[in-house]
């Protein structure tokens, strides 16, 4: 291994308002190594890395580059000295073309004129750039016209642009499919080959094997230790970053009898999108559906929501056919939607957990359009207490809330209301494993002892498999296959939902 | 010590700049204190206060009314012609216009999705046509009994004025913080994508919004309307931008969700104790809106330094 080391913190801390993110970490990668950071939402990860990559500064404590000792002012002087980062927020501009986004402030390095630049030319080096990383995006698309996990490889292609000696990656896989997982760490090898250093910051600690040569683990803004990876198993690190060893991650399921049918789905068609969906959930039923990323299925749970108009279709709840317009329709009949974008459709960040939590469920608690605080307050107490949600007091912004304790907030809301059907798309993506835990034992909980009945989206097969008492799987906008939870399995799932059969 | 870092997290720098402000002028200006100018202070903050109230509503949910000074100017012109008819008329029609002016801009921002800005400037400006047309020059008559209501003193005490800025700020607390309206607003305004999935009928949050900045226009003008004892088309002026002033300075989010009634009190007072400051000073008007302007932006300016800390 080469020794030189090309970044190191030495005794970093970094306070915020009530809490402190950082304290004393000390942390080093060599040159040419992939370097992997772990530990739950909240232990500090993400504030290192902005730390690093000089969103803000230290507290306390010294960062040396290459042997000098360094005072980033700005994201651009952590850039000059060769670190790039792609942040686990969204980055880019979203009006302007990806070309441009590329090229963000180092138009004059590529284009021959001084002020005017030369959009033909941009888009012609963009194309080189986005090619010679594998990636099939056309260079004059708007960024927002981009799906999620095409806007995350715009920004990965935009921080390699800049040639970084360190790269610095804050969980890029999140809206990756398999595929273009190993598409990534095909990519990042080729890197580490030519020298670079790669700090990778990920919760699907059954990656790490593949790609990492080293791991260190942070808690509660503390590091626990630099492990190499060969040495460390995946249950050692769970120990190492919960502070205690995980029971089984999932419930066990219970065998059960068919209940009632709380609703059908017949024939419902959206554009394109979705074709034909017939789909019938139980009473007390956890339904998984699975498929590769982008085939409809967070679609199908949104237009169940009344996110979308459908335009052929219906769809009945306990044997009624319900109008579904609108979400409001969506939950007066009892219906709750959690997803993975809890930043965007679940949460109101400037707002505290009290606003937040109350919200869906106000016109419960008032009395001629008055709310009765006390009953607000013990009701939203209970819930935060069931949940366990970490937080000083109900005042707290969710905004300085952790990712976890962030989508507790939005399963809180959503129990409130009593819901008889919910709907969750990727309800634990870029949250850590005991939350995770947490989260698949209160949901077996609810449909057991609460005879909630849930659908399930998700893009972990683990999750689909290890939850799910059924699961349809989806392609092109139909389903495809059904099993039950005995026959499912990783390559029954796989093959129905890449079209391959038997 | 715990309150003070408090309120200066909570972007209360305004509060500072008042305390500041009134220790100096117990020094250097004793006139400040007597009792004739403080009721002028608190006659001139009342339908500061009802206006910016409304603006702050609006700006809440991220959005802005330029037309609340029309409204004001329209509301002294209509009660100019109609007190002399009958009072209650004149009062429900004038609250009537306020909230159908509110209508009509919540209609052409939040359904027909014109900028805000936009939409409640052309009201604005339509506004003000009407009103120079129905009244061009002020005037008219508005009997004594209404202006002694309204105004009324007990002693040297104007405790008319001091029942409605306490009226105004008992409403805007309830509304604000007490009902499930208030609730939607600052839901809406910091996430209107999850207050939507959250089931709330955003457009008509957004549009009672518009109506109740309306409503306290039109308010404001039957207070103005008592104050200088007829209508003025040009009355309205000045509480556009002093209204869009005080939320701004007293700590509310122009791009919405976050913002206190206290803020806006704090904003109101400020304002008004500036201009009587200056006027105490024989300070030339012009000038008055210079410093008006430098003190909004080194307000606003300084708590967004703190902020980004």
């Amino acid at each position: 291994m080469p020794a030189e080391e090309i970044v190191q913190m030495k005794k970093v801390s970094k306070a915020f308002p009530g809490i402190q993110a950082l304290k004393e970490v000390t942390f080093s990668c060599y040159q040419g190594e992939i370097h992997a950071l772990v530990g739950e939402n909240g232990a500090g990860k993400s504030t290192m890395i902005k730390i690093l990559g000089g969103v803000f500064p230290p507290d306390k404590g010294e960062i040396v580059v290459k042997g000098r000792l360094c005072h980033f002012k700005s994201p651009s002087d952590a850039q000059r000295l060769g670190i790039g980062v792609v942040h686990q927020e969204f980055s880019l501009v979203p009006y302007i073309s990806v070309a441009e986004n590329l090229f963000l402030g180092m138009e004059k390095r590529y284009s021959k004129r001084r002020f005017w630049f030369h959009a033909a030319n941009l888009c012609r080096r963009a194309e080189e750039v986005l090619s010679s990383l594998g990636l099939e995006i056309d260079p004059r698309a708007l960024v927002c016209e981009l799906g999620p996990a095409q806007q995350k490889w715009v920004e990965i292609a935009k921080a390699l642009l800049r040639k970084p000696e360190v790269l610095i990656l804050d969980e890029p896989t999140a809206p990756f499919s398999n595929q273009e997982v190993s598409h990534l760490f095909h990519l990042l090898r080729e890197l580490k080959r030519e020298g670079t250093t790669v700090v990778y910051i990920s919760h699907r600690l059954d990656e790490l094997p593949q790609i990492a040569d080293r791991v260190t683990v942070l808690k509660d803004g503390e590091k626990v230790g630099t492990y190499a990876i060969n040495e460390i198993t995946e249950d050692e690190l769970i120990l190492r970053m919960t502070g205690r060893k995980l029971g089984e991650l999932f419930p066990p399921k219970r065998k059960r009898t068919r209940r009632n049918k709380i609703l059908e789905i017949r024939n419902l068609c959206l554009d394109d999108i979705l074709r034909d969906i017939n789909l019938d959930l139980y009473e007390g039923e956890i339904l998984g559906i699975g498929g590769l990323k982008g085939h409809g299925q967070d679609i199908l749970l949104r237009t169940i929501f009344g996110v979308y108009p459908l335009n052929r279709g219906e769809i009945r709840v306990y044997g009624k056919k319900a109008q579904i317009r609108s979400p409001r329709d969506a939950c007066r009949l009892g219906i709750a939607l959690v997803t993975d974008r809890k930043e965007v459709e679940g949460l109101c960040m400037v707002l505290p957990i009290r606003h937040n939590m109350a919200l869906p469920t106000l016109h419960q608690r008032q009395v001629l359009g008055f709310i009765q605080m006390k009953k607000e307050t013990r009701d939203l107490h209970s819930m935060a207490n069931a949940l366990a949600i970490h937080a000083p007091s109900l005042g707290q912004r969710v905004r300085q809330l952790s990712g976890g304790n962030k989508q507790k907030v939005v399963i809180g809301k959503w129990l409130l209301t009593d819901p008889r059907i919910i709907l969750a798309i990727d309800p634990t993506a870029g949250i850590d494993v005991a939350t995770k835990q947490q989260l698949y034992h209160l949901f077996r909980r609810l449909a057991d002892e609460g005879n909630k009945s849930i659908i399930l989206v998700s893009s972990e097969m683990k999750e689909l498999l290890g939850l799910c008492d059924r699961i349809v799987v989806m392609r092109e906008g139909g389903i495809v296959a059904e099993f039950g939870s005995d026959e499912a399995t990783e390559e029954n799932i796989l093959r129905a939902a890449i079209g391959v059969r038997r | 010590m715990k309150l003070l870092s408090r309120l200066s997290r909570r972007r209360f720098v305004g509060f500072f700049l008042l305390l500041g402000l009134m220790i100096t002028l117990s020094i250097e200006l004793p006139q400040f204190y007597a009792a004739q100018n403080l009721s002028n202070l608190l006659l001139r903050a009342v339908p500061l206060l009802c206006v910016a109230l409304g603006q702050m509503i609006v700006i809440l949910i991220a959005g802005i009314d330029l037309s609340v000074g029309a409204t004001l100017s329209l509301a002294t012109a209509i009660a100019s012609h109609l007190m002399v008819r009958s009072i209650p008329l004149a009062i429900l029609s004038i609250l009537a216009a306020g909230m159908f002016i509110g209508l009509i801009n919540g209609l052409g921002a939040v359904k027909a999705k014109i900028n805000p800005f936009v939409m409640t400037f052309g009201t604005s400006s339509v506004l003000n046509g009407v009103t120079l047309y129905i009244r061009p020059s002020p005037g008219g008559y508005i009997p004594r009994v209404y202006v002694n209501t309204i105004l009324a003193y007990w002693g040297s005490v104007p405790v008319g004025p001091l029942f409605i800025l306490c009226l105004v700020l008992i409403v805007g607390f309830w509304l604000l913080y007490k009902t499930t309206y208030g609730r939607h607003l600052y839901a809406v305004g910091g996430n209107e994508e999850a207050a939507r999935l959250a089931g709330i009928n955003v457009a008509v949050c957004k549009i009672l919004a518009y109506i109740v900045c309306g409503l306290f226009a039109s308010l404001a003008g039957l207070y103005m309307t008592a104050r200088i004892a007829s209508g003025d088309p040009a009355v309205g002026g000045t509480f556009v931008l002093d209204s869009i002033g005080a939320v701004a300075v007293g700590g509310t989010a122009l791009t919405g969700g976050r913002g206190t009634l206290w803020g806006t009190l704090f904003g109101v007072i400020i304002f008004s104790v500036l201009s009587n400051i200056f006027n105490l000073l024989n300070v030339n008007i012009y000038w008055q809106y210079v410093f008006k302007g430098l003190i909004v932006i080194g307000v606003v300016g300084f708590s967004q330094l703190k902020e980004r800390k």
